[in-house]
Formats: C-alpha cells, sequence, structure tokens
C-alpha cells in the first residue's frame, strides 16, 4: 500500500511552483550565519554550558542561535518553497513570508541579544515579534494545508507540527512573562513543555512529514509503505500529549511511557525511510545522507537519553547531555543534512535558461567544504559532549572553536552557490542559445 | 515514484534503472582514487566499458529521440510545454556528452587509454552521472507519472510496441 500521490512530482512541479529564489535563500542565509554564532556563543558560555539547566544567560541565547536562528530559519524557508510544490498549490501570496522574514530576522536578533544580557523588555520585544512571525508563517502554511487533497500522511504530519508550533509560541510568551511577574506556580515544567512542543512537536513531526517527500525524491524511490507511517503519525502526537502532561503533573512514569510510544513511532518512521533507501534507484546518495542517517541514529539516542533524564538516571549534567545530543546530535546534523542538499538543489532548479547551459551541482559549490563542515561537525559534537559529561569546560571550549570553523566551511559552501546562481543569471542574459558542448 | 499502470511507463523506467545502475558503476569507477590509467584489456573495466557503449547508444539514440518525437508533444499538449521544454534541453545537453563518452570507451576497448584521453574520459563520465542522474530523477518522478495518467491503453500497447522496437 503505497501513498496516494508520487510524492516526486515535486521534482516537474517545483517548475512551476518555484518561488523567487531570494526568498527562500535569505531564509538559508541567515541560517548558514546563525550556525556561526551558535558555536561563537557556546565559545563565550564555556564555562556555564556543563551545569546549564535554565534560565535566561549566554548559554539561553547561544540555544536560541540554534533552535531561531538555525532551525526555525531553514524551517521556514524549506516549508515556504517545498509545501507548495509538492501539494501543487501556489501561496494566495507571499506577502506573508515577507511579512514573516521582517519581523523574524530582527525579532530573533533583538530577542537573542535579551536573553544573553538578562533585559526583561528587550527579550519581550523580541519575543514578540519573533512570536508573531512564527505565528504568520504557521497560518501562512496551514493556509496551504487545508486546500491540500493530496500528500495525505505528510500533510498530517505538517498539520501536527503547525499545532505544535501554536502551542510552543504562547508557551514561550508566558514564559517571558513570567521572568518579569512570576505568577507560574512552577516555571520549570513550562519550560519543559515549551522545549519538548519545540524539538519534538514543531520540528521533529515536521521533519518526519517532509522526509516522507525528500527520501524518496532522492533516493527515486516508492513512497514507504504507509502502515508504518500512518501508525507513526498517531503514535507520535500522542507521546507528545503524554509527555507534556507528565512534565505538567509532574509524573515521571507517564513522561517514561510517551518516551517509549515516542521511541515506537520514530523507529517505524526511520524503518520506511530505510526501506525507501534500500529500495531507490539511487544509491549513492552522498555526504547529505551520511547526516541524515547519524541525525536519525540520534534521534533515537535522545529520546532514550531524555528517558534516563526523566528518572535522574543521566547525572548533575543530565539536562546539558540531553540538550548537546538534541540540539547538536539529532536536529543539526539532520538539518545541515537536508540543507546543504536543497541549497544546491533549488538553486538548479532555478538555473534552466534557454540561453546558456546550467552548471553541474557539483560545480554550484565546493563540496569539500562541505566534507570538512561535517567532520569538524562531528568532533564537535562529541568533544562538548565529552566535556559536559566529564564536566570539564576546556573541551566544550574546543569544541566550540571546532564547531566554529566547521561552520565556517558550510556558510561559505552556501554562499558560494548563491553566488554561482547570481553569476549564471547574468551571464545568460549577455550569451547566445545553449550549446551542449 | 508510484506504481506505473502502463506498460508504455514500465518499459521507460525498466530503461532509466538500467542507466543509473550503469552511472553508479561509472561512477564508482571514476571516483577519487581513479587517477591510474586503467586496464582496458579485461575485467571489470572493460566490461562496464562495453556496457557504456550499448547503453548510453540505447539512451541517446533510442530512449531520447524516442520521447522527443511521439511522449514530449503529447505532454506539452496535455500537462505543461514548460516541463517538455526543460527535459529537451537536458537532452541536449546530455548527448554530445554521452556521444563523447562511448567515442572514447570505443577507442579505449580497441587501443586502451592514453593520459589525456583518460582525463577526457573522467570528465566527461563525470558530468554525464550528474547530469544524467538529475535528468533521470526529473523523469522518473514526475514525466513518466505525468504520461500514465494522459495516454489509454490502445495508444500505451502501440507506443510501447514502437519503443521496444525502436531500442
Amino acid at each position: 500500500m503505497v501513498q496516494d500521490v508520487n510524492p516526486g512530482t515535486i521534482l516537474m512541479s517545483a517548475q512551476l511552483r518555484l518561488l523567487p529564489p531570494s526568498l527562500t535563500f535569505r531564509f538559508f542565509m541567515a541560517a548558514a550565519v546563525f550556525h556561526f554564532f551558535f558555536w561563537v556563543a557556546i565559545g563565550f558560555s564555556y564555562d556555564d554550558v556543563s551545569t546549564f539547566s535554565g534560565g535566561p544567560g549566554p548559554v539561553l541565547s547561544a540555544i536560541h542561535i540554534l533552535t531561531l536562528g538555525v532551525f526555525a530559519m531553514t524551517i521556514m524557508g524549506a516549508a515556504t518553497q517545498l509545501i507548495p510544490v509538492a501539494t501543487g498549490l501556489a501561496h494566495r501570496s507571499l506577502w506573508p513570508t515577507q511579512i514573516a522574514w521582517w519581523l523574524f530576522l530582527p525579532g530573533t536578533l533583538i530577542f537573542l541579544t535579551g536573553l544573553n544580557f538578562s533585559e526583561q523588555w528587550i527579550m519581550q520585544l523580541g519575543g514578540l515579534l519573533t512570536a508573531a512571525a512564527l505565528l504568520i508563517f504557521g497560518f501562512s502554511i496551514a493556509d496551504l494545508l487545508r486546500r491540500s487533497k493530496v500528500l495525505k500522511i505528510p500533510v498530517r504530519f505538517a498539520w501536527l507540527s503547525m499545532a505544535s508550533l501554536l502551542v510552543l509560541v504562547l508557551l514561550g510568551l508566558v514564559l517571558l512573562e513570567n521572568f518579569i511577574h512570576g505568577f507560574l506556580p512552577d516555571h520549570q515544567a513550562i519550560a519543559a513543555s515549551h522545549v519538548i512542543l519545540a524539538l519534538y512537536g514543531f520540528m521533529g513531526l515536521l521533519l518526519m512529514g517532509f522526509s516522507n517527500i525528500l527520501v524518496p525524491m532522492f533516493a527515486l524511490s516508492k513512497s514507504p509503505p504507509a502502515r508504518n507511517q500512518q501508525i507513526a503519525q498517531w503514535l507520535a502526537p500522542i507521546g507528545l500529549v503524554l509527555a507534556v502532561t507528565g512534565v505538567l503533573v509532574n509524573t515521571e512514569e507517564i513522561v517514561g511511557i510517551a518516551v517509549v510510544i515516542g521511541l515506537i513511532a520514530v523507529i517505524l518512521h526511520i524503518q520506511g525511510m530505510l526501506w525507501c533507501l534500500n529500495s531507490g534507484m539511487r544509491k549513492n546518495l552522498g555526504l547529505s545522507f551520511v547526516l541524515v542517517k547519524a541525525g536519525w541514529v540520534m534521534l533515537i539516542v535522545s529520546l532514550i537519553a531524555s528517558g534516563l533524564l526523566v528518572f535522574d538516571l543521566l547525572g548533575e549534567q543530565g539536562p546539558a547531555i540531553f540538550g548537546a545530543i538534541v540540539l547538536i546530535g539529532w536536529l543539526a546534523t539532520f538539518l545541515l543534512g537536508i540543507l546543504q542538499r536543497i541549497v544546491p538543489f533549488l538553486a538548479a532548479m532555478n538555473m534552466s535558461k534557454k540561453t546558456k547551459k546550467p552548471p553541474r551541482l557539483s560545480e554550484l559549490g565546493d563540496e569539500t567544504k562541505l566534507k570538512l563542515h561535517a567532520v569538524c561537525h562531528g568532533l564537535a559534537f562529541v568533544t562538548i559532549t565529552g566535556g559536559i559529561a566529564s564536566d570539564k569546560s576546556l573541551p566544550i571550549l574546543l569544541g566550540a572553536v571546532i564547531g566554529a570553523v566547521g561552520a565556517l566551511f558550510f556558510a561559505w559552501y552556501v554562499v558560494a552557490v548563491a553566488r554561482s546562481y547570481m553569476v549564471y543569471h547574468r551571464e545568460s542574459e549577455a550569451t547566445g542559445p545553449v550549446s551542449g558542448d | 515514484m508510484d506504481d506505473l499502470e502502463l506498460e508504455l511507463c514500465k518499459s521507460l523506467h525498466k530503461d532509466h534503472m538500467i542507466t543509473l545502475q550503469l552511472l553508479e558503476r561509472l561512477e564508482t569507477t571514476l571516483g577519487p582514487k581513479s587517477s591510474d590509467l586503467p586496464d582496458t584489456t579485461g575485467g571489470d573495466f572493460r566490461n562496464l566499458l562495453t556496457d557504456l557503449v550499448t547503453v548510453l547508444e540505447a539512451e541517446v539514440k533510442g530512449h531520447f529521440a524516442f520521447e522527443e518525437e511521439h511522449l514530449f508533444p503529447r505532454f506539452a499538449d496535455e500537462i505543461d510545454p514548460a516541463i517538455t521544454e526543460m527535459l529537451q534541453g537536458e537532452h541536449e545537453i546530455i548527448r554530445p556528452i554521452a556521444t563523447q563518452l562511448t567515442d572514447l570507451a570505443r577507442a579505449a576497448l580497441k587501443e586502451g587509454f592514453t593520459p589525456d584521453n583518460w582525463d577526457e574520459f573522467r570528465n566527461a563520465g563525470l558530468e554525464l552521472v550528474e547530469r544524467e542522474v538529475f535528468h533521470v530523477q526529473k523523469e522518473e518522478m514526475g514525466f513518466l507519472p505525468g504520461l500514465d495518467e494522459i495516454l489509454d491503453e490502445d495508444e500505451d500497447r502501440e507506443l510501447n510496441m514502437m519503443y521496444l522496437s525502436a531500442t
């Protein structure tokens, strides 16, 4: 049993539904820049990382550079482009995306500044702008999902993700207000719910949905068998709701059950993705899929770590260890793998002018930079997690430096692709018809 | 890539599979460790060159030509001419590279490679892999499912017979 519509139709409808590249690339470029500054921020707060367990300050600011600046930024750019081409529906208007961008970028910068210096009014201003941007983005995606009649499994995952986004944004605003007025009986429980909904709800569920489109498309396979994905689609939100409930009523057993349900959902999902990779016509999927596969492994590890954390089995550094695994190990690894695949892909889809032969994908940017980034990313993750686990600051500083070097290579690659794109279009206007030689 | 209904689409898909398998073999052979001149007198490399000549000739002279003559006009009329223009444009880019590669492979089967034509073969081979894989991806994921929707059973039978005899 397969899904209702071929997910790979994206490749053809993409030609018709491509947005102005400047719109999507600004999100990707910003994500690449924030990625570098995440490592810099970790480097500056290396002494506080292993003992971090919440509260405003440089470490929380660094975490939000990653979650808002890199993850949400990448997701906003990718979803704005991929959902229209996957569903065959056009945005009613691109203004919401434009407004979301112009609110999100300054909002995130202001919010990060406020968090870093623990300045409440700056935090609130930035938080409000960022929340408004995310809600506008969420509603523009919801409008596409509401009209979609195809790709039921990815669309349902996206709906669940948007619902999580709505709740996590509201909880985030409540948390900001609570920093000033202190009205919440249990700030930690709301903060934990915000984290769960952001990481496993908004991002996790959307990535599961996108994977159902992107993995078959790149591997040239059929859609994964629908049964496992449908079961995963039920189990994942049940696990999510139970996890939040367990945290709010402070009952470890409920969170434990949620973790087991989440693990089953994730394993079923990954099994479907591996089925696509094994049965696909294209076997050599390159470095990006090495990162994607590593991300899947770390997703499972992160869920196991979350269970151990709940039952106090991760030691004093438990929250920080879990944070490193879930943020750097899973989400950063997976999203950077996807980003390095879709950036040249979307650029190439926009480079088929009749007047000039388009460059090869590998000519758009030097892939050596991506290899160097991948090595640095892996080393930085291992070094930092080791530093946290052993409660030593120096490895965290070293990991941050290695990560920053890797992020520079990654940003270099993204800029090179954008530059190739601009050069191609400039030259194509000045040349004659395409020739094969 | 959904389940295809029509025999013609299955035939086109089967040829895409053969082409992709060959391209993956070529890509592996031309990888970073392939700087030394290969032995073309026997073994796997000679088999690769022989297959390359056979498959690429069928692809360019049979598969491409058939699509351009019989399928693109129909697809353009019923679905979207911009898509077939893009695919046709890719054929025009791939065709001379495939011809260059088959010429080099034929020469190498007779006389082996010189350092110069080995470099030329490697560059052309890697370019062909990238461009043809991207092209096959587009056809597999959009063009074939589209054809599957617009052709009826009689047209399918007739076109499939023509395709099989042309390739």
